[in-house]
């Protein structure tokens, strides 16, 4: 048994932490946008980082559960429901076949997700499950869920506690707690690139605020800002480029490569937002406003360990937690 | 002789070997053989390895790196130097043998929507312009833009032609050219390359095993066909797809 999408939300597609060894055919990695809070929902749930997970935007998805199921709901919180019931983000939670999760309102963030105890049952394309949505491969069908999909989940030897009419919904008792993830959630640390240095006063520019343009999308974030100029003009062949580098187009305009960006690109790299706020880039909104703090390569590899670090202590956690109630 | 190489990191994540500052079929080769050695040396922390026309960009991830018991100080200098150790080690046999690809193409103006434009502003009649495109083999530098869109040069300089300064929509399997370059869209979209014919070649299958068939270092030979045969490889392609 399975999930059915009664009503899709605006772009719903299956993740993972991407696909890798393939740029050879111009094979981007792609993945979830935000890899914190995919490996926050496998591990609430107990499963390995590998398991494929819902990605939601808002409007988000009503799906109908169709058979009783662990589930975490971790990321952007768009105020979670069951049977107009809240539940609880960054928890293990049980849910019964015939209720309807959905989503009532967008508080913070642009992407949520959703994991199953066991995970969906979904084939791998090039080793990954996350949706290619360009070429309409990977996750469900290669493409956004649409209504009435069925996804099916694995085998399952997970037993449902108990829950009666009065308690319809159990929520266990631990949660995780992803604030310190999410700090200054507007504020992108970056390292210089390799052209920062032909951008007139890059220092100062790269310091105002940035408007999110509504054509942002997990391929890129398109900024509206003062236009950077170029103190001469750079001519260059096309090289491989990486989620997070900001290219300056002809236009002076900045965008910020997103998940689904492709392998190569020919445009200046006036800098790179740092690995450890990947998963906050995965969450900025349209029409949200952006501000870039310079920091230096060393300072951004060690947040960057800092951080998995804390991530692999939290899943390790959970883990521990999840195995133990199934024990009992 | 190998090198002079140049190593720059993009952020904390991405490191670049450049290769020259221009790009030619030696160099190509060069890119290549490194990075099927760096492939080989199967170093610990790097993700994925990105073929361009002068470089190789590598995907790093500093935990992995980090958690290694030999590890100390910063994990992008400590790879840059096992990489260095990789690349100033001399190595003999650089030809890596690449296929080559003969693709059917039909330059009819019905499907080269670019063809009459590109004939008047390069003052050349429509016959000249295909006889050059499809006389030369073509190498593939990079593959990017999007799955299986390959970079191939280098053109006749009586093609070349700036890319135009608006993308516009382009079916799946348009053949193009854009400065030295040309290049067959795998999928239907926004582009700004001049369309010169089109193929009824799949570029991209995703229920085969190898869902692109070609790679950087292959080489490329159009072949003229008539709008009939296009018409009718493409039928074939259609029964083929529905099996």
């Amino acid at each position: 048994m399975s999930i059915l999408i009664i009503k899709p939300g605006i772009l719903d597609s299956f993740q993972d932490l991407g696909r890798f060894g393939y740029s050879h055919w111009g094979i981007n990695p792609g993945g979830a946008a935000d890899p914190i809070a995919f490996q926050l929902a496998n591990a609430l749930v107990g499963n390995p980082q590998e398991a494929a997970v819902l990605e939601c935007h808002f409007p988000a998805p009503q799906i109908l559960i169709e058979k009783d199921c662990l589930i975490s709901i971790t990321g952007a919180n768009f105020t979670p429901n069951v049977d107009g019931t809240p539940i609880s983000m960054n928890k293990p939670v049980f849910l019964r076949a015939r209720q309807v999760l959905h989503f009532e309102s967008p508080v913070f963030g642009a992407r949520t997700y959703v994991a199953v105890h066991g995970g969906f049952k979904l084939e791998k394309w090039l080793d990954s499950y996350s949706t290619l949505l360009k070429a309409k491969v990977g996750g469900f069908q290669g493409r956004s869920l649409v209504k009435m999909d069925r996804i099916e989940f694995k085998e399952s030897v997970l037993k449902c506690p108990e829950m009666d009419c009065h308690h319809p919904i159990k929520e266990l008792a631990w949660k995780v707690d992803d604030v310190s993830f999410y700090k200054e959630s507007n504020v992108l640390s970056i390292v210089a690139g390799r052209e920062a240095n032909k951008v007139l006063d890059f220092q100062t520019k790269i310091s105002q605020p940035y408007k999110i343009k509504t054509n942002s999308d997990r391929m890129a974030l398109n900024l509206e800002g003062d236009a950077l100029q170029l103190t001469e003009p750079v001519e260059m062949l096309s090289t491989g480029v990486q989620r997070g580098t900001l290219q300056l187009l002809p236009s002076g305009a900045l965008l910020i490569l997103n998940a689904d960006h492709q392998t190569t690109g020919g445009y200046p790299r006036v800098g790179h937002v740092i690995k450890a706020h990947w998963n906050k880039l995965g969450q900025i909104t349209p029409r949200s406003t952006l501000h870039f703090k310079l920091v230096s390569l060393y300072e951004a590899e060690n947040s960057y360990i800092e951080q998995q670090k804390e991530l692999k202590g939290i899943v390790d956690q959970c883990i521990e937690r999840i195995n133990q109630w199934i024990k009992k | 002789m190998p090198g002079p190489y140049k190593l720059y990191t993009l952020g904390d994540a991405a490191l670049t070997i450049e290769v020259g500052t221009d790009f030619s079929v030696g160099q190509l080769q060069e890119i290549i053989h490194l990075k099927n050695r760096l492939l080989d040396a199967q170093l610990v922390g790097i993700k994925e390895i990105i073929s361009a026309y002068n470089s190789l960009t590598l995907y790093i991830d500093a935990y992995q790196i980090y958690k290694q018991p030999n590890f100390q100080g910063s994990p992008i200098e400590w790879i840059q130097l096992q990489i260095r150790s990789i690349l100033d080690h001399p190595c003999s046999n650089k030809d890596v043998p690449g296929s080559l690809h003969q693709i059917p193409v039909c330059y009819h103006e019905s499907l080269g929507t670019d063809l009459q434009r590109l004939a008047e502003k390069k003052n050349l009649p429509i016959p000249k312009l295909i006889d050059l495109h499809s006389a030369a083999v073509y190498n593939i530098y990079m593959i990017g833009f999007t799955p299986g869109f390959a970079y191939m040069g280098t053109v006749s300089g009586d093609l070349f032609t700036k890319r135009k300064d608006r993308p516009e929509n382009i079916e799946a399997g348009s053949v193009a050219v854009a400065g030295w370059q040309t290049g067959i869209y795998p999928f239907k979209s926004p582009g700004g390359w001049h369309v010169l014919g089109r193929t009824p070649i799949t570029i991209f299958d995703p229920t085969k095993t190898y869902p692109v068939f070609w790679k950087p270092g292959d080489q490329v030979k159009f072949v003229p066909i008539s709008l009939e045969e296009y018409h009718h490889l493409n039928s074939l392609k259609h029964v083929d797809t529905h099996h």
